[in-house]
Protein backbone atom coordinates (compact mmCIF):
# COMPACT_ATOMS: atom_id res chain seq x y z
CA UNK A 1 0.00 0.00 0.00
CA UNK A 2 2.65 1.97 -1.21
CA UNK A 3 0.15 5.12 -3.31
CA UNK A 4 -1.67 7.49 -1.49
CA UNK A 5 -4.53 6.82 -2.99
CA UNK A 6 -4.77 3.69 -1.81
CA UNK A 7 -4.51 4.50 1.49
CA UNK A 8 -7.01 7.19 1.17
CA UNK A 9 -9.39 4.75 -0.52
CA UNK A 10 -8.72 2.24 2.44
CA UNK A 11 -9.27 4.70 5.24
CA UNK A 12 -12.36 6.19 3.99
CA UNK A 13 -13.90 2.57 3.38
CA UNK A 14 -13.07 1.76 6.87
CA UNK A 15 -14.53 5.36 7.91
CA UNK A 16 -17.60 4.50 6.29
CA UNK A 17 -17.75 0.76 7.26
CA UNK A 18 -16.92 1.40 10.92
CA UNK A 19 -17.67 4.56 12.12
CA UNK A 20 -21.32 4.00 13.68
CA UNK A 21 -19.76 0.83 15.35
CA UNK A 22 -16.86 2.45 16.96
CA UNK A 23 -19.38 5.12 18.03
CA UNK A 24 -21.51 3.07 19.60
CA UNK A 25 -19.03 0.91 20.91
CA UNK A 26 -17.16 4.04 22.51
CA UNK A 27 -20.96 5.00 23.74
CA UNK A 28 -21.87 1.88 25.53
CA UNK A 29 -18.53 2.59 27.64
CA UNK A 30 -18.18 6.31 28.11
CA UNK A 31 -22.28 7.47 27.76
CA UNK A 32 -22.04 10.97 26.64
CA UNK A 33 -22.32 11.25 23.10
CA UNK A 34 -19.67 14.19 22.48
CA UNK A 35 -17.36 12.00 24.47
CA UNK A 36 -18.14 9.38 22.37
CA UNK A 37 -18.01 11.55 19.55
CA UNK A 38 -14.83 12.92 20.77
CA UNK A 39 -13.02 9.34 20.95
CA UNK A 40 -14.36 8.11 17.56
CA UNK A 41 -12.98 10.70 16.41
CA UNK A 42 -9.26 10.11 17.91
CA UNK A 43 -9.69 6.35 16.50
CA UNK A 44 -10.22 7.37 13.72
CA UNK A 45 -7.13 10.04 13.70
CA UNK A 46 -5.10 7.07 14.82
CA UNK A 47 -5.73 5.02 12.29
CA UNK A 48 -5.17 7.65 9.44
CA UNK A 49 -2.05 7.83 11.14
CA UNK A 50 -1.05 4.28 11.18
CA UNK A 51 -2.03 3.92 7.30
CA UNK A 52 -0.53 6.92 6.38
CA UNK A 53 3.18 5.53 7.37
CA UNK A 54 2.08 2.86 5.64
CA UNK A 55 1.30 -0.08 8.03
CA UNK A 56 -0.31 -2.90 7.23
CA UNK A 57 -3.29 -4.25 8.54
CA UNK A 58 -4.10 -8.10 8.64
CA UNK A 59 -7.71 -8.05 10.33
CA UNK A 60 -9.53 -4.27 9.63
CA UNK A 61 -12.30 -4.57 12.16
CA UNK A 62 -10.47 -6.00 14.63
CA UNK A 63 -7.74 -3.74 14.12
CA UNK A 64 -10.56 -0.60 14.20
CA UNK A 65 -11.82 -1.73 17.38
CA UNK A 66 -8.09 -2.17 18.92
CA UNK A 67 -7.50 1.64 17.90
CA UNK A 68 -10.70 1.94 20.06
CA UNK A 69 -10.40 0.19 22.75
CA UNK A 70 -6.87 1.33 23.56
CA UNK A 71 -8.41 5.54 22.93
CA UNK A 72 -11.34 4.48 25.61
CA UNK A 73 -8.75 2.91 27.67
CA UNK A 74 -6.85 6.46 27.53
CA UNK A 75 -9.77 8.57 28.02
CA UNK A 76 -10.06 6.33 31.63
CA UNK A 77 -6.72 6.46 32.12
CA UNK A 78 -7.09 10.79 31.82
CA UNK A 79 -10.57 10.68 33.59
CA UNK A 80 -10.44 8.32 36.13
CA UNK A 81 -13.90 8.51 36.04
CA UNK A 82 -15.47 4.44 35.30
CA UNK A 83 -18.17 3.81 37.39
CA UNK A 84 -21.75 3.94 36.10
CA UNK A 85 -22.89 7.01 38.79
CA UNK A 86 -20.30 8.97 37.41
CA UNK A 87 -20.73 8.25 33.65
CA UNK A 88 -24.47 8.96 34.45
CA UNK A 89 -23.05 12.33 36.43
CA UNK A 90 -21.18 12.83 33.42
CA UNK A 91 -24.23 12.94 31.47
CA UNK A 92 -25.83 11.04 28.39
CA UNK A 93 -26.68 14.66 26.77
CA UNK A 94 -30.28 13.07 26.30
CA UNK A 95 -31.27 16.28 23.93
CA UNK A 96 -28.79 15.12 21.45
CA UNK A 97 -30.73 12.00 20.80
CA UNK A 98 -33.76 10.83 22.54
CA UNK A 99 -33.56 7.46 21.24
CA UNK A 100 -30.45 6.38 22.60
CA UNK A 101 -31.24 7.93 25.85
CA UNK A 102 -34.15 6.17 26.02
CA UNK A 103 -32.44 3.18 25.48
CA UNK A 104 -29.93 3.27 28.08
CA UNK A 105 -33.23 4.46 30.28
CA UNK A 106 -34.61 1.11 29.66
CA UNK A 107 -34.74 -1.10 33.12
CA UNK A 108 -32.47 -4.46 31.55
CA UNK A 109 -29.93 -2.23 30.10
CA UNK A 110 -29.41 -0.20 33.45
CA UNK A 111 -29.01 -3.07 35.23
CA UNK A 112 -26.83 -4.81 32.92
CA UNK A 113 -24.88 -1.62 32.58
CA UNK A 114 -24.28 -1.80 36.49
CA UNK A 115 -23.57 -5.83 36.31
CA UNK A 116 -21.06 -4.52 33.95
CA UNK A 117 -19.27 -1.99 36.14
CA UNK A 118 -18.21 -4.98 37.88
CA UNK A 119 -15.76 -6.18 35.38
CA UNK A 120 -12.58 -5.27 34.11
CA UNK A 121 -12.45 -2.96 30.83
CA UNK A 122 -11.29 -5.94 28.69
CA UNK A 123 -14.28 -7.97 29.46
CA UNK A 124 -17.28 -5.03 29.19
CA UNK A 125 -15.63 -4.91 25.68
CA UNK A 126 -15.79 -8.49 25.15
CA UNK A 127 -19.56 -8.59 26.35
CA UNK A 128 -20.67 -5.44 23.75
CA UNK A 129 -18.94 -7.11 21.01
CA UNK A 130 -20.90 -10.29 21.79
CA UNK A 131 -24.25 -9.12 22.45
CA UNK A 132 -24.73 -6.13 20.98
CA UNK A 133 -22.07 -5.87 17.84
CA UNK A 134 -23.30 -10.15 17.51
CA UNK A 135 -19.56 -10.62 16.72
CA UNK A 136 -18.61 -14.12 16.03
CA UNK A 137 -16.37 -15.41 19.29
CA UNK A 138 -13.25 -16.27 15.96
CA UNK A 139 -13.73 -12.05 15.25
CA UNK A 140 -13.80 -10.85 19.44
CA UNK A 141 -10.65 -13.70 19.70
CA UNK A 142 -9.05 -12.11 16.69
CA UNK A 143 -9.44 -8.68 18.32
CA UNK A 144 -7.98 -9.81 21.59
CA UNK A 145 -5.18 -11.46 20.46
CA UNK A 146 -6.64 -15.20 21.76
CA UNK A 147 -7.59 -18.29 19.99
CA UNK A 148 -10.93 -19.07 19.93
CA UNK A 149 -11.49 -21.44 22.57
CA UNK A 150 -9.91 -19.90 24.83
CA UNK A 151 -12.11 -16.81 24.03
CA UNK A 152 -14.24 -19.41 24.47
CA UNK A 153 -13.90 -20.04 27.93
CA UNK A 154 -13.26 -16.07 28.74
CA UNK A 155 -16.85 -15.41 27.52
CA UNK A 156 -17.96 -18.15 29.57
CA UNK A 157 -16.03 -16.78 32.59
CA UNK A 158 -17.98 -13.52 32.26
CA UNK A 159 -20.51 -15.11 32.05
CA UNK A 160 -20.50 -17.19 35.21
CA UNK A 161 -18.86 -14.07 36.63
CA UNK A 162 -22.32 -11.48 36.07
CA UNK A 163 -24.45 -14.29 37.01
CA UNK A 164 -22.60 -14.08 40.40
CA UNK A 165 -23.10 -10.34 40.34
CA UNK A 166 -26.71 -10.37 39.49
CA UNK A 167 -27.27 -12.97 42.21
CA UNK A 168 -25.58 -11.05 45.23
CA UNK A 169 -27.53 -8.12 44.03
CA UNK A 170 -30.99 -9.62 43.38
CA UNK A 171 -31.14 -12.23 46.22
CA UNK A 172 -29.56 -10.90 48.94
CA UNK B 1 -31.73 -15.38 33.42
CA UNK B 2 -28.29 -13.49 33.32
CA UNK B 3 -28.32 -14.27 29.30
CA UNK B 4 -31.68 -13.42 28.64
CA UNK B 5 -30.54 -9.44 30.30
CA UNK B 6 -27.86 -9.77 28.02
CA UNK B 7 -29.93 -10.05 25.11
CA UNK B 8 -30.93 -6.70 26.08
CA UNK B 9 -28.00 -5.35 24.84
CA UNK B 10 -28.89 -5.50 21.27
CA UNK B 11 -31.10 -3.01 21.76
CA UNK B 12 -27.80 -1.23 21.80
CA UNK B 13 -27.40 -1.56 18.58
CA UNK B 14 -29.49 0.44 17.32
CA UNK B 15 -27.73 3.64 18.47
CA UNK B 16 -26.04 5.45 15.85
CA UNK B 17 -24.31 8.44 14.74
CA UNK B 18 -27.02 11.09 13.68
CA UNK B 19 -26.38 12.96 10.76
CA UNK B 20 -25.04 16.17 12.27
CA UNK B 21 -22.67 13.86 14.36
CA UNK B 22 -21.73 12.54 11.32
CA UNK B 23 -21.36 15.35 9.88
CA UNK B 24 -19.20 17.02 12.48
CA UNK B 25 -17.23 13.90 13.05
CA UNK B 26 -15.82 13.98 9.36
CA UNK B 27 -15.28 17.55 9.77
CA UNK B 28 -13.24 17.09 12.88
CA UNK B 29 -11.56 13.64 11.76
CA UNK B 30 -10.39 15.53 8.28
CA UNK B 31 -8.68 18.85 10.01
CA UNK B 32 -7.08 16.31 12.49
CA UNK B 33 -5.95 14.43 9.59
CA UNK B 34 -4.98 17.79 7.77
CA UNK B 35 -3.55 18.94 10.98
CA UNK B 36 -1.46 15.98 11.36
CA UNK B 37 -0.21 15.79 7.81
CA UNK B 38 0.81 19.91 7.76
CA UNK B 39 4.39 20.45 8.45
CA UNK B 40 4.93 21.57 11.89
CA UNK B 41 4.37 25.15 12.48
CA UNK B 42 7.51 27.29 13.31
CA UNK B 43 6.62 30.08 15.22
CA UNK B 44 6.93 33.38 13.30
CA UNK B 45 9.24 35.02 16.48
CA UNK B 46 11.40 31.52 15.68
CA UNK B 47 11.15 31.91 11.86
CA UNK B 48 12.23 35.68 12.66
CA UNK B 49 15.06 34.60 14.93
CA UNK B 50 16.17 32.09 12.28
CA UNK B 51 15.90 34.92 9.56
CA UNK B 52 17.92 37.11 11.76
CA UNK B 53 20.72 34.80 12.23
CA UNK B 54 20.74 33.75 8.31
CA UNK B 55 21.48 37.76 7.83
CA UNK B 56 23.72 37.85 10.09
CA UNK B 57 25.58 35.10 9.46
CA UNK B 58 25.69 35.73 5.74
CA UNK B 59 26.72 39.15 6.14
CA UNK B 60 29.53 38.02 8.62
CA UNK B 61 30.96 35.79 6.11
CA UNK B 62 30.37 38.44 3.39
CA UNK B 63 32.51 40.66 5.55
CA UNK B 64 35.09 37.78 6.42
CA UNK B 65 35.70 37.41 2.83
CA UNK B 66 34.93 40.63 0.79
CA UNK B 67 36.34 42.61 3.71
CA UNK B 68 39.41 40.40 3.74
CA UNK B 69 39.78 41.07 0.16
CA UNK B 70 39.46 44.44 0.29
CA UNK B 71 41.97 44.48 3.36
CA UNK B 72 44.54 42.55 0.89
CA UNK B 73 43.83 44.81 -1.81
CA UNK B 74 44.46 48.11 0.64
CA UNK B 75 47.13 46.70 1.69
CA UNK B 76 48.75 47.60 -1.41
CA UNK B 77 47.44 50.32 -2.71
CA UNK B 78 49.43 54.25 -3.31
CA UNK B 79 48.54 57.40 -2.32
CA UNK B 80 45.18 58.11 -4.81
CA UNK B 81 43.93 54.53 -5.21
CA UNK B 82 40.54 54.06 -4.00
CA UNK B 83 41.33 51.80 -1.10
CA UNK B 84 43.89 53.86 0.48
CA UNK B 85 42.05 55.41 2.79
CA UNK B 86 40.67 51.97 3.50
CA UNK B 87 44.06 51.19 4.22
CA UNK B 88 45.29 53.88 5.98
CA UNK B 89 41.90 54.34 8.50
CA UNK B 90 41.39 50.77 8.66
CA UNK B 91 43.95 48.05 8.19
CA UNK B 92 46.43 49.74 10.10
CA UNK B 93 44.32 51.43 12.65
CA UNK B 94 42.74 47.93 13.51
CA UNK B 95 46.24 46.44 13.32
CA UNK B 96 47.62 49.42 15.93
CA UNK B 97 44.39 48.50 18.28
CA UNK B 98 45.94 45.12 19.01
CA UNK B 99 49.45 46.79 19.84
CA UNK B 100 49.59 47.23 23.79
CA UNK B 101 53.23 47.88 24.81
CA UNK B 102 53.96 51.78 24.77
CA UNK B 103 57.29 51.02 23.30
CA UNK B 104 55.63 48.99 20.63
CA UNK B 105 53.19 51.88 20.07
CA UNK B 106 55.86 53.80 19.18
CA UNK B 107 57.98 51.50 16.77
CA UNK B 108 54.45 50.95 15.21
CA UNK B 109 53.63 54.78 14.55
CA UNK B 110 57.61 55.14 13.76
CA UNK B 111 56.74 52.19 11.09
CA UNK B 112 53.88 54.32 9.46
CA UNK B 113 55.92 57.25 9.16
CA UNK B 114 58.16 54.72 6.66
CA UNK B 115 55.38 53.25 5.25
CA UNK B 116 53.98 56.75 3.99
CA UNK B 117 57.66 57.86 2.74
CA UNK B 118 58.12 54.38 1.69
CA UNK B 119 54.90 55.24 -0.66
CA UNK B 120 55.88 58.65 -2.09
CA UNK B 121 59.38 56.77 -2.92
CA UNK B 122 57.17 54.66 -4.81
CA UNK B 123 55.35 57.19 -6.44
CA UNK B 124 58.10 59.52 -6.91
CA UNK B 125 60.04 56.55 -9.05
CA UNK B 126 57.12 55.41 -11.20
CA UNK B 127 56.92 58.95 -11.62
CA UNK B 128 52.98 58.91 -11.12
CA UNK B 129 53.71 61.47 -7.81
CA UNK B 130 50.86 64.12 -8.35
CA UNK B 131 50.63 67.30 -6.18
CA UNK B 132 47.57 65.69 -4.87
CA UNK B 133 48.72 62.15 -3.99
CA UNK B 134 51.45 63.97 -2.17
CA UNK B 135 49.36 65.83 -0.15
CA UNK B 136 47.54 62.99 0.70
CA UNK B 137 50.43 61.24 2.07
CA UNK B 138 51.27 64.27 3.55
CA UNK B 139 47.73 64.29 6.02
CA UNK B 140 48.23 60.88 6.78
CA UNK B 141 52.14 61.49 7.76
CA UNK B 142 50.54 64.25 9.56
CA UNK B 143 48.65 62.14 11.74
CA UNK B 144 51.21 59.94 12.08
CA UNK B 145 53.52 62.73 13.44
CA UNK B 146 50.98 63.60 15.93
CA UNK B 147 49.89 60.30 17.31
CA UNK B 148 53.52 59.32 17.85
CA UNK B 149 53.98 62.95 20.18
CA UNK B 150 51.54 61.31 21.81
CA UNK B 151 53.22 58.19 22.39
CA UNK B 152 56.29 59.48 23.16
CA UNK B 153 54.87 62.25 25.83
CA UNK B 154 54.17 59.00 27.51
CA UNK B 155 58.03 57.92 27.34
CA UNK B 156 61.14 59.00 28.86
CA UNK B 157 62.64 61.73 27.60
CA UNK B 158 66.35 59.49 26.64
CA UNK B 159 63.55 56.92 24.70
CA UNK B 160 61.59 59.70 23.00
CA UNK B 161 64.78 61.83 21.74
CA UNK B 162 66.10 58.15 20.57
CA UNK B 163 63.43 57.56 18.54
CA UNK B 164 63.31 61.03 16.99
CA UNK B 165 66.42 60.80 16.30
CA UNK B 166 66.37 57.33 14.65
CA UNK B 167 63.41 59.08 12.75
CA UNK B 168 65.43 62.04 11.70
CA UNK B 169 67.80 59.73 9.97
CA UNK B 170 65.70 57.58 8.46
CA UNK B 171 63.93 60.47 6.63
CA UNK B 172 67.18 61.53 5.72
CA UNK B 173 68.16 58.91 4.23
CA UNK B 174 64.69 58.33 2.48
CA UNK B 175 65.27 62.08 1.05
CA UNK B 176 68.93 61.07 -0.35
CA UNK B 177 66.95 58.06 -2.27
CA UNK B 178 64.56 60.34 -3.40
CA UNK B 179 67.06 62.13 -5.00
CA UNK B 180 68.41 59.11 -6.84
CA UNK B 181 65.25 59.52 -8.95
CA UNK B 182 65.14 63.32 -9.20
CA UNK B 183 65.40 65.20 -12.89
CA UNK B 184 66.40 68.20 -12.29
CA UNK B 185 63.19 70.51 -12.90
CA UNK B 186 60.66 67.84 -12.58
CA UNK B 187 57.99 69.14 -10.10
CA UNK B 188 56.87 65.67 -9.39
CA UNK B 189 60.41 64.94 -7.41
CA UNK B 190 60.16 68.44 -5.90
CA UNK B 191 57.16 67.85 -4.27
CA UNK B 192 58.46 64.51 -2.95
CA UNK B 193 60.91 66.15 -1.75
CA UNK B 194 58.55 68.61 0.19
CA UNK B 195 56.95 65.96 1.68
CA UNK B 196 60.07 64.92 3.14
CA UNK B 197 61.41 68.00 4.08
CA UNK B 198 58.30 68.91 5.70
CA UNK B 199 57.98 65.21 7.67
CA UNK B 200 61.71 66.21 9.49
CA UNK B 201 60.80 69.45 9.83
CA UNK B 202 57.34 68.39 11.84
CA UNK B 203 60.00 65.77 13.50
CA UNK B 204 62.59 68.32 14.34
CA UNK B 205 59.67 70.04 16.19
CA UNK B 206 58.63 67.48 17.87
CA UNK B 207 62.63 67.18 18.94
CA UNK B 208 61.93 70.68 20.43
CA UNK B 209 59.34 69.70 22.24
CA UNK B 210 60.87 66.87 23.72
CA UNK B 211 64.04 68.84 24.83
CA UNK B 212 61.60 71.98 25.87
CA UNK B 213 59.37 69.88 28.15
CA UNK B 214 62.58 67.86 29.98
CA UNK B 215 63.77 71.25 30.75
CA UNK B 216 60.49 72.55 31.78
CA UNK B 217 60.81 68.88 33.97
CA UNK B 218 64.53 69.62 35.33
CA UNK B 219 63.58 73.47 36.38
CA UNK B 220 60.12 72.34 38.38
CA UNK B 221 62.65 69.38 39.87
CA UNK B 222 65.79 71.86 40.72
CA UNK B 223 63.03 75.06 41.28
CA UNK B 224 65.42 78.12 42.81
CA UNK B 225 68.95 76.30 42.50
CA UNK B 226 68.25 76.41 39.07
CA UNK B 227 70.54 79.43 38.40
CA UNK B 228 73.23 78.61 40.50
CA UNK B 229 73.14 74.89 39.17
CA UNK B 230 73.55 76.39 35.57
CA UNK B 231 76.37 78.57 36.66
CA UNK B 232 78.04 76.05 37.80
CA UNK B 233 77.72 73.98 34.91
CA UNK B 234 78.21 77.32 32.00
CA UNK B 235 80.56 79.65 33.98
CA UNK B 236 80.20 83.23 32.91
CA UNK B 237 82.16 83.98 29.83
CA UNK B 238 83.24 87.02 31.39
CA UNK B 239 86.15 85.41 33.50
Amino acid sequence: MNSENQKQALFHKLFEEYQDAIFRFVFFRVGGRQTALDITQDTFVRLWGYIAKGGAIEHEQAFVYRIAKNAVIDYYKKSKSSSLEDLLDSGFEPQTNNHSEEILKNDDIKMVQGLLEELDEESRQIIFLRYTEEKPIEEIATLFNKTTNAMTVRIHRIIQKLKTFYNETHYD
Amino acid sequence: MIDKKLEQLKMLKSISLTEKERSVLRASVARSIQTLESKPRVSIFYTGLQHGLRIGLSTFIFIIFVGGSVSVVADNSLPGDALYSFKVNVNEEVKGAFIKNPSDKISWQKSRIDNRLGEIKTLAATKTLTKAKQETAQRALDTHIENLSEELAKTDTTEALKVTADLEESLKSQKEELKKYATEGDEKNEDAFKAVDETLAKVSKQEDKIVSKELEKIEKELGDDMPDVVEEITPPLTQ
